[in-house]
């Protein structure tokens, strides 16, 4: 890890005492980084801010002068690195962040906690690991008074997360414990980790990397931090790589009449998702459920189900991101609950989006397997 | 649990199982085009009695490539499965031999004039016609099928969705090789589960039609967050999305389709509505559905317990 830098910030360009912020954004459609910058600065609605562009190669740059920097690199036809920031006291950074979780075509990167924990290498003596809870609106739901019939009515309420923020301080050893145990507890839906790197050269830098595949920049050398964002796209890169085997690939010929034929079709593989030993089924089974069709506020997906017989379920459930349509259906396989996914559509950017939201909003146990692995 | 695709559409189902023998990449289970046949669902072609001259559509078409054509009709016996306890079943049977019947009138121009366009030229052609249906159905009127097939010179294969496997039971292929490759059946990919080669076709069900319209043209205004949508962008919307909608028709009868569905879900279905931005723009009637995926769920879970899909 950390061989190659992508040097994206020039040194006289960055003021010395700002943080730097380095964001993995996977893209559903081969866009020059031009285009998604545009859209993401049109957004920013600076009023009368004149932005200006530079488009060289694969880099585009959006600068307003004495305030930020946005830099964009293209990095394959599905990851982009957007690099941020700013030169004046106020920050966009909340606000860039809002637009990108909203523009549907993109999404951020995502680094599981087991990748997370793997950036301990580079720590030294103290790591900080920064927790963060949520109530899942749902468990609120379940145990509310409100009558069935007059749910829909207050369903805003259930949608407003109510969160409480745990920081835990600890050495390097127990990191790893707090990462790989408390975790799979899911105690947590945000996690971050926070560390300082050394390299013999370029040097030293204090870096945090979060479950969005964030990497933020907090102090010392810019270098250095830009190898472990090497890292982190590199790690997402496999991802997908991974995930590439069970999507769907279909090429059309357009004939002389203007209709389309089938030329080429690579079938799709079947795969599951299990789970280890959740509390109650039942009511594991009722959330998932929930999950995959009502969703929740701030979530990607969404469905319809179609069918429930006890414990196991079948719906379609769609995401937005790469427009995937999924079959799933929930059983039992010798007691270990299963979650079958028979794609129509999808692609590794979907399966991405599926997995993280399963391993976030269900359990850390989550794992995803081929039928024919 | 039931076989995907849509919800129990046995006719698309049987279909894309029949597709599948046609289509190389099922390599293995690609029986036929390993054997040099090449086949299109949803042809339109010409037949000709006495002067008249009348378009049909079969399911589907195939050739060897030098000179035999099959011609397979599959929506006929699906619409009869679903009237078990009529009295006059073996009439309608007879009845839907008769009109299979019909395609050995097929003008050779329109069969021609079909595989051209997939560069396919062919010279003599012999046409073979062939009944396909849902392995239970036959098994339910053997007797009745069986003699309608000797009496049309009809080919019956059937489908076994459960066992993966397509039989031949009455009828004799003009390529000898099939009748062998028959002995005692063919079996069909076990994976993908539901092929997905074509997910609308013709005859493909309404209801499923409507349900998966809707939920694509939402899918794509929720990715692209706007709420206007062109008469004209949807042909390219519905061709963009995975899988095509209708790919394989010309663009004039696709224009027809998305102009029933557009007609039902602004009239009947009240998911658009006309836009005052300009003429032939049409926005959601409940715009909360571009950031709500709870409205998303709720507006497809109304939708298909309306039209019956769910219950």
């Amino acid at each position: 890890m950390g061989t190659n830098s992508y040097k994206l910030v020039s040194e006289e360009d960055f003021p010395k005492d700002k943080q730097c912020y380095y964001y993995s954004i996977l893209c559903s459609r081969d866009l020059k980084s031009i285009q998604i910058l545009n859209d993401i600065c049109s957004r920013l609605l600076l009023g009368n801010q004149k932005i200006i562009f530079q488009e060289n190669d694969e880099i585009s740059i959006a600068t307003v002068e004495k305030k930020f920097h946005l830099i964009l690199k293209k990095i394959d036809p599905s990851i982009y690195l957007l690099v941020y920031f700013n030169i004046s006291n106020v920050s966009i950074k909340e606000k860039l962040e809002s637009i990108i979780a909203r523009i549907k075509y993109i999404t951020f990167g995502w680094m599981a906690p087991d990748d997370l924990g793997k950036f301990e290498n580079y720590s030294t003596d103290y790591d900080i690991i920064k927790l963060y809870t949520s109530y899942d609106p749902y468990y609120l739901l379940k145990r509310s008074k409100i009558q069935p019939e007059l749910q829909d009515r207050y369903q805003d309420r259930w949608y407003k997360p109510r969160s409480i923020e745990v920081n835990i301080k600890t050495s390097k050893i127990d990191a790893h414990d707090v990462l790989s145990t408390l975790l799979k507890k899911k105690i947590t839906e945000t996690v971050k980790l926070s560390f300082n790197a050394k390299f013999s050269n370029p040097g030293e830098a204090s870096i945090v990397v979060d479950q969005d595949a964030k990497v933020i920049h907090e102090r010392g050398e810019l270098q250095a931090t830009e190898k472990i964002v090497s890292d982190v796209v590199q790690k997402t890169q496999e991802k997908l790589k991974d995930y590439s085997r069970y999507s769907t690939f279909r090429k059309y010929t357009k004939l002389d009449d203007g209709s389309f034929d089938l030329s080429n079709y690579s079938p799709t593989q079947p795969f599951f998702y299990s789970f280890e030993f959740p509390e109650d089924i039942d009511e594991f089974s009722v959330k998932l459920e929930n999950l995959l069709t009502i969703s929740r506020k701030n979530l990607q997906i969404y469905g319809t189900r179609l069918e429930r017989k006890g414990r196991d379920f079948s719906c379609l459930t769609y995401i937005p991101v790469d427009r995937s349509e999924l079959r799933l259906t929930f059983c039992e396989d010798d007691g270990t609950p299963q979650l079958v996914v028979d794609p129509l559509h999808t692609t590794p950017l979907g399966i991405l989006t599926l997995t993280r939201t399963l391993s976030e909003k269900m359990t850390w146990s989550t794992r995803l397997s081929g039928f024919y692995d | 649990m039931t076989n995907s695709l849509g919800w129990n559409e046995l006719h698309t189902q049987l279909l894309n199982w029949t597709f599948s023998l046609y289509m190389n990449q099922f390599r293995g289970n690609a029986h036929l085009a390993n054997q040099g046949y090449f086949g299109r669902p949803d042809p339109t072609l010409e037949i000709e009695q006495s002067v008249k001259r009348k378009t049909v559509t079969p399911d589907f078409i195939a050739t060897d490539q030098k000179g035999i054509v099959q011609i397979h009709d599959i929506k006929g016996f699906e619409r009869l499965m679903q009237r078990i306890n009529d009295n006059d079943i073996a009439e309608k049977i007879e009845q839907e031999f008769q009109k299979i019947s019909d395609y050995r009138n097929v003008t050779e121009s329109s069969i021609k004039s079909f595989f051209s366009k997939h560069k396919i030229d062919l010279k003599n052609i012999s046409v073979e016609l062939i009944a396909v249906m849902d392995f239970d159905f036959y098994i339910r009127h053997k007797k009745i099928i069986d003699s309608c097939a000797k009496k049309s010179n009809v080919i019956v294969w059937t489908i076994d969705i459960n066992q993966k496997r397509i039989r031949k039971h009455a009828g004799h292929h003009l390529d000898n090789k099939l009748d062998q490759m028959f002995k005692p059946s063919i079996v069909l990919p076990i994976h993908p589960w539901c092929p997905a080669l074509v997910l609308f076709t013709r005859q493909t069900d309404k209801r499923v039609k409507t349900y998966h319209f809707t939920s694509n043209l939402i899918a794509a205004l929720v990715q692209d967050s706007k709420n206007l949508i062109k008469f004209s962008e949807i042909d390219n919307l519905m061709i963009n999305s995975t899988p095509p909608k209708f790919a394989h028709l010309i663009p004039a009868e696709r224009e027809k389709e998305w102009i029933t569905l557009l007609f039902e879900a602004i009239n009947r279905d009240k998911i658009l509505k006309k836009s005052e931005k300009g003429p032939d723009m049409y926005e959601l009637q409940n715009p909360a559905i571009l950031e709500s995926p709870y409205s998303r769920n709720k507006l497809l879970e109304d939708l298909s317990r309306k039209l019956g899909i769910i219950k």
